[in-house]
């Protein structure tokens, strides 16, 4: 394997880890902040 | 007559139906990752750099179909039968996720095209109306973090979705028209002919970025509809909170026509 | 429709013509860009001669973001945007007013960076009725997209940073085939122009009738 395909593969699981991460994040927080009446809907 | 979503109980966005996506994903992504790098053999022309094949056509799908649901979901906003928050929500998260999967496709293929002729940037068709799409919906969500009031934000960013789905077929047309004009480099499009591990490598690639989506979209769809209850709910609560802390105070008579003024009404749609 | 129209097109343009923002603010800006262009390609003449197509509608494009602005902010004033809200104005007439107002303060602009063209970087006209023809398409689309993404962004803070970022992405396909159409007509490329001005044509057509169904949308909600 190449540095390019290192750096492409490498890159793209950098992305999604990071957006995962603050994703899940942000989910946690606001689960966290709001009451559990408020978590659920239909 | 359960709920169609409902997280109490939950630290986060999570649920069963999260995790059965989540493993499946990172099956996908390893049995993926296996193939690609590992057992498919290096392309006759391109050597090891067509390893990237199993990760930049897929995410441009991806990116698409993320961009394309916005669209989708913002007319279902603007259509007033279907008119639901649900549809605003939707928009948002697809939107959001449909950027970062663009942003990775960008990057991939520059990297390819950086592999393949020496140059960071091609001018390519493709590459070209990527890059445009990209700039428009990052619009959206600008546009979206600049209004406050839930209603116009959700109004006028679903006009804005329609109309940047309309835009995608005449950027498509002028970028190829201008592409043939120069006669310039091919697309890197996937060998017709692709068979053996390259095709299994491909297949598995749209199957891990398929299921990557769709997790991090019931995710970022959750998260959507916790922020907009915050904004709604929360805010009166905070503000019933720190009326129960103050009690009885001297200044509360004074703040009172202040504290109505500011707790919204409760919602009258879910 | 088109009374309301004439009616909003024309008190635009009696502001525009006692305020002379357009030509005492935005047209020496299109000229300082052109002179601002030959200093950064070196005074290379041959350069700005072969780029003298793409730079006159990169100027345009930069114009049209001055002019829809400002379009929108003389209604920020006074509660003048919800004065327009409740006056019972045919939106649809409202954007044909406003998206013409602005085209034709385009249309002034676009002579006078032609001459600047012609003269600065020495561009030789070969055929005019393409070039003309070309640029008016152009324009419809330019004022009548900018329109409806100006008033998306109208009444919010960010408004100043907002607008060029909704706009220039949208209106890059414009400028592709202005480019390519004046290239053409330039005598500089052996492309179709007129491929190009159907182009153009579509944007326009797609953009005006986004325009006018949807401006009520946005007059209520934005």
């Amino acid at each position: 394997m190449n540095e390019y395909v290192a750096g492409g593969w490498g890159a793209t699981v950098l992305i999604v880890l990071l957006y995962t991460w603050r994703t899940l994040r942000r989910g946690r927080v606001l689960g966290r902040s709001l009451p559990d009446s408020e978590k659920t809907w239909s | 007559m359960g709920s169609v979503g409902d997280l109490r109980g939950r630290r986060g966005t999570g649920d069963r139906v999260t995790r059965i996506l989540g493993w499946s994903t990172l099956v996908a992504v390893v049995a993926t990752a296996w193939v690609g790098l590992v057992v498919s053999p290096p392309d006759v022309v391109q050597g090891d750099l067509v390893r990237l094949i199993y990760v930049h056509p897929a995410a441009a799908t991806t990116c698409y179909v993320g961009f394309g649901l916005c669209a989708l979901a913002s007319l279902a906003y603007l259509w007033p039968r279907t008119r639901s928050w649900r549809w605003d929500q939707l928009a948002a998260a697809s939107a959001e996720i449909g950027v970062v999967f663009c942003v990775i496709t960008i990057v991939t293929g520059s990297i390819w095209g950086r592999g393949s002729w020496g140059v960071w940037w091609t001018w390519d068709a493709r590459l070209t109306l990527t890059a445009l799409l990209l700039a428009v919906f990052i619009g959206y969500l600008a546009l979206r973090r600049a209004i406050a009031d839930r209603r116009s934000r959700a109004m006028v960013s679903a006009v804005f979705g329609v109309v940047a789905a309309l835009l995608v077929p005449i950027d498509h047309e002028a970028t190829n028209w201008w592409q043939t004009l120069h006669q310039g480099n091919t697309l890197l499009r996937a060998n017709p002919l692709i068979h053996g591990w390259q095709l299994v490598g491909m297949l598995l690639s749209f199957a891990a970025f398929g299921l990557l989506f769709s997790w991090l979209l019931v995710h970022r769809f959750r998260v959507e509809v916790l922020e907009d209850r915050y904004e709604v709910e929360g805010f009166a609560t905070a503000i019933a909170e720190r009326r129960a802390e103050a009690g009885a105070g001297a200044g509360l008579e004074l703040a009172e026509p202040v504290v109505a003024a500011a707790t919204p009404e409760p919602a009258s749609q879910s | 429709m088109w009374r309301d129209a004439v009616l909003v097109g024309g008190k635009d343009l009696r502001v525009e013509l006692r305020s002379r923002v357009a030509t005492m603010q935005v047209a020496p800006y299109a000229i300082l860009v052109l002179l601002l262009f030959g200093f950064a390609f070196d005074q290379n003449h041959a350069l700005l001669t072969q780029a003298a197509a793409g730079l006159f509608w990169v100027a345009v494009l930069l114009c049209s973001l001055l002019a829809v602005q400002r379009s929108f902010s003389i209604e920020s004033v006074d509660g003048t945007r919800d004065g327009l809200r409740l006056s019972g104005l045919d939106p649809a007439g409202i954007f044909l007013g406003k998206a013409g107002a602005v085209a034709a303060q385009l249309v002034a602009l676009e002579v006078l960076l032609g001459f600047g063209v012609v003269v600065l970087f020495g561009a030789d006209l070969r055929d005019p009725g393409l070039l003309v023809l070309t640029a008016a398409v152009a324009t419809v689309g330019l004022a009548a997209a900018g329109t409806v993404y100006g008033m998306m962004a109208a009444g919010l803070r960010v408004r100043e940073t907002l607008m060029p970022l909704l706009i220039l992405p949208v209106v890059a396909p414009v400028l592709l085939g202005a480019t390519q159409a004046w290239m053409a007509a330039l005598g500089q490329s052996s492309a179709d122009g007129w491929k190009w001005m159907g182009l153009l044509a579509s944007f326009a057509a797609i953009y005006v009738t986004i325009g006018i169904l949807g401006f009520s949308t946005l007059v209520e909600e934005a």
